[in-house]
């Protein structure tokens, strides 16, 4: 294909700068969170990151209850992700391959629960939880954001199931396969960019969920991350830059771990919108 | 979504794709999902709408009387509220159009072959994959008047506005955190039209450049009837996500100042919580679902006719 | 058969971490009220929030006191409970509403006005001795029975930097010129909250100046948010704004920490504030002096600590409570809280007067304290905080004139029931 090289030299010019503003952000956490406090509130504070004061987040796994929260973030994430993909890889089976009465409601209805804020509901949902024993549980908060991710669970790996052809569901239950069998070892192998694709995206929404997290759980003991690093807002005797440091541990998990399968969530969302 | 209701309206026909089996089974495959669904969202919404009718109060949210209109009313003579309104609308219009068209830019710029494209792909996707409350900080702070990164900056090309206010300036806080928001969506729909940009048959394109077409003609007539499909899937999806968006806005602005970020999830949330009067925050968010709902229901009469009149072409 | 490898596995993953969360939600669960939390030793385990004790120099100290309790007896063991500042007071109404909520809550004062009218706080008469008591802690009695007694009793003061201010004033407008004189080579003069997102900050500080030139923000129950007083205190305010002298858009965090680090001259603020501003910075060089305004009244923050209506372990709670107001404790409490006071009066010890000669200050305004809250309408402090604050923050953007602004917020007040 023919390309002007004027052209595609001005395009990457003009990603690397966006790519740059996409990164800027974290680069400057980094350098918040190694300058010294008494170059801090100066109009001319350190533009770099100064790797002398590397001990700044030593201080903040020591002096805040960082390492908690980090752990109860990855238990609510794991759990949401595995309990949301569980309860979606079904449903999204049975909208892609049946066709039943009340189908076209169920896909609508899914939708529509996009549309639900989490404020609107945490109120109403504080009571059903405290009724169920829920707060100040994981689980609790498990089972809630598994809840509120699983209809964008669904519909994506419906587009993807949509995308595998019905005859080698076919061929399958030929050979003597049960409905669920196919489901298991015929279509889900051939999905797993999808299902990679929803797993992380479920595993974010419970690692950055934060008014569930904050109404649902007194204890800081308790607390995710979203909730701890959030506390620290008007709080002053913490340092800006022991807080900074606890949103960069915060931050990499999530980047690190979308980096790491960012291929297979590309093609994975790609193989649902794009059919839908 | 848009093929599947547009199966409903075609004439019955066997359907390759589809099988048919067990009349239960479909309904045994979705059953735990539905309970589910129903338990930690539709009870809770059907409460909400209880509440919204209620003088219920934070602090005794289960004993409370049922008022009729009154919270509607109290709230459409609410000058707040209708500013709330507004800016939401603002908000969500900047949101979708900035996410949309950014994305759109930034993926014909991508989809070309390039060294260290999928580099800079991950280095575009990674504002989408950190945790908004970490982003609200950081940004709270890179806008800080004084010691603020964006404001030094500007001060360079002479660019910094009066005070070095933002948040805290009634004309900036909203662009500011637009700014933000639109920064951190815009990967998502970079990644999805990028997606659809690379499904476009390369062979048209090829025929449309021997027929003499220039790039906008080629534009036109090859890449955006294949991809607009998913360019209006993801301002659908955008539209109804900034109008949930929550932690940003709260911990950056928490509304303010004097209102100009209060969109309708701001403002429910401080009359639930800080003013503790849940009859009517309940209310405003009843008001907020209703208009996600209009757009929604809009959104799908227009597919369904667009899809239409695609298959009669 | 790589598939089957593959799908094993991740099963297996996913019962790992269905039973990884099933087993964190048993642990780490301090006694909430509707709990057993019964220890197998028979010790009753209530909880106790505060968000003093989120503090990194006070939190741990009144931690340190929290276990002497717990190691000198057996019956009850009190579990802290860190809640983040910020989002205390709607935690706490929402958890308490919902049936639930620790054993003992520290409110904020305001806070606890509302949760005392609501019923939401059991009477504690038997175990306080009122005589031992601050004057000030007269404020969380209901129709002549006690409902909660304070943690902690701030006052305010003007507080400032004696490297930085050369005349320390003693009227309003001596503090106006100092400011002014002092904002340069990027030190501000003064600071003071202003932002939506510090709502009860900025009442604390707008109800110094209304108090300071003579007002009240209602009396009997009626507002008088348009009283010449109270126009005045909001005047004095909104002077200091557009006068420049103060970090725009910075919070209390921030310029807090502006003044460890010697941005800022002058704050008013509470008597709890040095003892941070030092844990921030041992180095800052920190006075105290009366407020500078032209009567003597001049506003206290407290944190009330209060018995959870829904609590099961209403005796165990009494008896913290007790040993809590025991002079020994008392006092190891007001050593540790600097500038601040204990609900009982503890003389201050030479040690003390010595390090923290500002404390003297804080001590002396005492008897002129009044609590941030509309007389007669304590009960709805919060929603007249809005209504004010929200009127305040307009005046200061310029968008309406100080009297226009008042009038709204009057005519607003008045519908609060």
């Amino acid at each position: 294909m023919k390309q002007s090289r004027l052209g595609l030299t001005i395009a990457i010019i003009v990603l690397l700068v966006i790519a740059g503003l996409a990164v800027f952000p974290f680069y400057w956490m980094f350098v918040t969170a190694t300058t010294p406090t008494s170059n801090f509130y100066d109009e001319n504070a350190q533009l770099f990151p100064n790797l002398a004061n590397l001990g700044n987040f030593f201080g903040a796994f020591t002096d805040t209850p960082m390492l908690t929260w980090l752990g109860n973030s990855a238990i609510v994430a794991t759990g949401t992700m595995v309990l949301a993909v569980a309860f979606g890889v079904p449903t999204a089976y049975a909208l892609s391959r049946f066709s039943f009465r009340g189908k076209a409601i169920v896909g609508l209805s899914l939708f529509l629960t996009q549309m639900l804020p989490e404020a609107v509901l945490v109120v109403p949902l504080f009571s059903i939880f405290a009724a169920l024993g829920l707060i100040n549980s994981l689980f609790g908060l498990i089972l809630v954001n598994a809840a509120f991710v699983m209809p964008v669970v669904t519909l994506v790996l419906m587009g993807a199931i949509d995308g595998v052809p019905t005859e080698i569901d076919e061929a399958a239950r030929v050979d003597g396969a049960t409905r669920v069998g196919v489901l298991t070892r015929m279509v889900i192998p051939i999905i797993a960019p999808s299902l990679a694709a929803v797993a992380v995206i479920a595993f974010f929404h419970g690692w950055n969920e934060y008014i569930f997290a904050l109404t649902f759980t007194t204890q800081d003991s308790l607390h995710t991350a979203s909730v701890g690093l959030a506390g620290f807002i008007g709080e002053l005797t913490t340092p800006t830059q022991q807080v900074m440091s606890v949103a960069i541990v915060y931050t990499l998990p999530a980047v690190a771990l979308y980096l790491l399968l960012q291929r297979f969530i590309v093609s994975g969302i790609a193989a649902g919108s794009v059919k839908g | 979504m848009t093929s599947s209701t547009t199966r409903q309206r075609a004439p019955r026909r066997r359907d390759p794709r589809r099988i048919h089996g067990l009349r239960s089974m479909p309904y045994l495959f979705i059953a735990p999902a539905a309970l589910y669904l129903f338990i930690f969202q539709g009870i809770p919404l059907i409460q909400e709408f209880r509440l919204a009718f209620s003088n219920a109060k934070l602090f005794r949210p289960n004993d409370f009387d049922f008022i009729g209109f009154d919270n509607f009313v109290a709230i459409s003579q609410d000058d707040g509220f209708w500013q709330a309104v507004s800016v939401t609308v603002v908000y969500v219009v900047c949101c979708v159009v900035g996410t949309v068209l950014i994305g759109l830019g930034v993926a014909l710029l991508m989809n070309r072959k390039f060294k260290g494209r999928s580099v800079l792909r991950s280095l575009i996707i990674i504002p989408w994959a950190a945790p908004p409350v970490a982003i609200a900080l950081i940004a709270v702070w890179m806008l800080d008047a004084r010691y603020g990164i964006v404001n030094r900056a500007l001060a360079v090309g002479g660019l910094a506005p009066e005070g070095g206010n933002w948040l805290n300036s009634t004309t900036l806080a909203l662009p500011a955190v637009l700014i933000v928001t639109i920064w951190q969506l815009f990967p998502f729909t970079s990644v999805v039209t990028l997606a659809a940009l690379q499904s476009v048959p390369e062979e048209l394109n090829e025929a449309a450049m021997l027929d003499g077409a220039n790039a906008r003609q080629r534009f036109s007539a090859v890449t955006w009837p294949t991809i607009r499909p998913t360019v209006a899937l993801v301002a659908i999806l955008m539209t109804i996500w900034s109008l949930r968006r929550f932690e940003l806005i709260w911990l950056m602005t928490q509304g303010g100042p004097v209102g100009t970020t209060n969109t309708l999830v701001i403002d429910l949330y401080r009359e639930s919580f800080i003013i503790r009067d849940l009859g009517q925050g309940a209310a405003i968010g009843i008001v907020g679902l209703l208009v996600s709902l209009t757009i929604t229901v809009i959104y799908f009469i227009l597919s369904n006719r667009a899809a239409r009149s695609e298959v009669t072409r | 058969m790589q598939r089957r490898n593959l799908l094993a596995g991740v099963a297996a993953l996913a019962a790992v971490g269905l039973i990884l969360t099933g087993c964190s939600s048993s642990t780490g669960d301090g006694g909430d009220a509707n709990n057993s939390g019964m220890n197998p030793d028979g010790a009753t385990v209530i909880s106790f929030a505060a968000s003093i004790l989120g503090e990194t120099q006070r939190g741990p100290l009144i931690g340190a006191m929290i276990t002497d309790f717990n190691e000198s007896q057996s019956d009850v063991i009190v579990t802290p409970v860190t809640i983040p500042f910020s989002s205390f007071g709607s935690t706490m109404f929402t958890q308490v509403g919902g049936g639930e909520g620790p054993d003992i809550i520290a409110w904020d004062e305001a806070d606890y006005f509302q949760a005392m009218d609501q019923g939401l706080t059991l009477p504690i008469d038997d175990i306080v001795d009122e005589d031992a008591l601050l004057a000030s802690s007269k404020n969380e009695i209901m129709d002549g029975k006690r409902y909660g007694v304070p943690l902690n009793v701030s006052n305010y003061a003007l507080i400032y930097n004696p490297d930085l201010v050369t005349n320390v004033p003693t009227t309003f407008d001596e503090l106006v010129a100092e400011a002014k004189a002092q904002t340069k080579d990027g030190v501000y003069g003064f600071a003071f909250r202003h932002t939506e997102a510090e709502e009860a900050g900025v009442w604390s500080d707008v109800s110094n100046y209304v108090y300071g030139f003579g007002g009240d923000w209602a009396k009997d129950g009626v507002p008088t948010l348009t009283d010449p007083a109270v126009i005045e205190g909001v005047t004095a305010m909104k002077e200091l704004y557009d006068a420049g002298v103060i970090p725009e858009g910075a919070t209390a965090a921030e310029y807090r920490k502006m003044f460890a680090e010697g941005k800022v001259a002058m704050i008013i603020d509470n008597g709890g504030v040095p003892t941070v501003i030092n844990g921030t910075n041992p180095e800052t060089p920190i006075a105290a002096a009366v407020a500078p305004f032209p009567t003597d009244s001049i506003g206290e923050i407290s944190a009330v600590l209060g018995i959870n209506v829904n609590t099961e372990k209403a005796d165990a709670a009494k008896a913290f409570l007790s040993w809590f107001l025991e002079p020994e404790q008392q006092a190891t409490l007001q050593g540790l809280l600097g500038g601040s006071q204990a609900a009982t009066t503890v003389p201050r010890t030479e040690e003390e007067l010595a390090t923290r000669p500002y404390v003297t200050v804080f001590d002396e305004v005492s008897a002129n304290t009044k609590a941030f809250a509309p007389e007669g309408l304590e009960a709805v402090t919060p929603q007249f905080r809005h209504i004010v604050v929200e009127q305040l923050l307009r005046i200061f953007q310029g968008q309406v004139s100080v009297e226009d602004g008042m009038a709204a917020a009057q005519k607003e007040a008045e519908g609060l029931k």
